[in-house]
């Protein structure tokens, strides 16, 4: 009687395939999130900035551009828009725990600041925070 | 022991034959893995790589003016060498390149200057006795934002908590 070699049975590889997937797609959408939440923003340079602790859920960040366009959460806004922004951030958050977190670029007029200052303190908010890096 | 060992002695009791069976069973089930741990290495190195580029944010806080605005009133004749006013307003004027800082409307050299008689302030406890001191800073409309952040971050390394930024 003749037999046949048996096939080398082959690893199911297939729920790795998955794993490793998901955890691709994971990490870019998560860092999808990060980019438009946080815009790429020439932010001022300090030496050593005194550090607050703060929780990312609390914060409604503002990213003011350049040329002091505002966005937020990835998207154009005007700045008729921003009190509206903070008051529905403020609305889930809290008044108490709610910051109001500016990343402006370092170039950007004091103006312009002002003027969204103005609007975020018309919404009611009473804490702001400016992003900085660390001047090494 | 190859297949071709094992043909040859097939003959063998039931026992013998299952044996076989179970020890090829063992040998090939082992996977090759190495391509996955390649994809997890590369995966990680590349995870490890980003994150350390990313530089990380820190922050400088202050209060909105409408919630300062509740205990502090502008004073117009503020004199440093009265003990009985307490509040510190610092301006911060200027346009490109050029900043320039008052102190209760005297005119400062430096950053440093600002740091040093605010140090001087923290140091006056006809100051800070009773209440703790509130600093205004009022930047002009043309002042490049990081100058102000620069004023502001002097006026937390001297030891100042509460800090209000004006936007009128």
């Amino acid at each position: 009687m003749k037999r046949t070699l048996p096939q080398a049975p082959r690893p199911n590889i297939t729920s790795f395939i998955d794993i490793v997937l998901l955890l691709v797609i994971f990490f870019m959408v998560a860092s999808h999130f990060a980019r438009t939440s946080r815009e790429k923003v020439d932010l001022p340079r300090i030496e050593g900035p005194k550090d607050l602790e703060h929780r990312e859920e609390d914060l409604a960040i503002i990213n003011i551009m350049r040329a002091g366009r505002i966005r937020i959460a990835g998207s154009g806004f005007s700045l008729g828009e921003v009190q509206a922004f903070v008051a529905s951030r403020m609305s889930r958050v809290g008044p108490d725990r709610l910051k109001v977190y500016i990343r402006a670029d370092r170039d950007v007029p004091f103006g312009r600041i002002k003027q969204v200052m103005r609007e975020v303190s018309a919404s009611g908010a009473r804490s702001i925070a400016f992003a900085v890096l660390e001047q090494k | 022991m190859t297949w071709e060992d094992d043909e040859v002695s097939a003959a063998g009791s039931p026992a013998a034959q299952e044996e076989r069976k179970r020890r090829y069973r063992i040998v090939t089930r082992v996977p090759t893995l190495t391509s996955l741990i390649d994809i997890v290495f590369l995966m990680l190195t590349f995870f490890v790589v980003t994150a350390t580029i990313a530089p990380r944010e820190q922050q400088l806080g202050a209060s909105t003016p409408s919630h300062a605005a509740k205990g502090l009133q502008p004073k117009p004749d503020l004199d440093l060498l009265d003990p009985a006013k307490i509040d510190v307003e610092i301006a911060v004027t200027g346009e490109g390149d050029a900043f320039g800082i008052t102190l209760n409307g005297r005119a400062l050299g430096s950053l440093q200057d600002l740091f040093n008689l605010l140090k001087g302030l923290q140091g006056d406890d006809a100051l800070t006795g009773t209440q703790s001191p509130r600093v205004r800073i009022a930047g002009s409309d043309s002042v490049r934002y990081k100058y102000v952040l620069y004023v502001l971050n002097t006026v937390h390394k001297a030891g100042f908590e509460d800090i209000t930024l004006e936007s009128k």
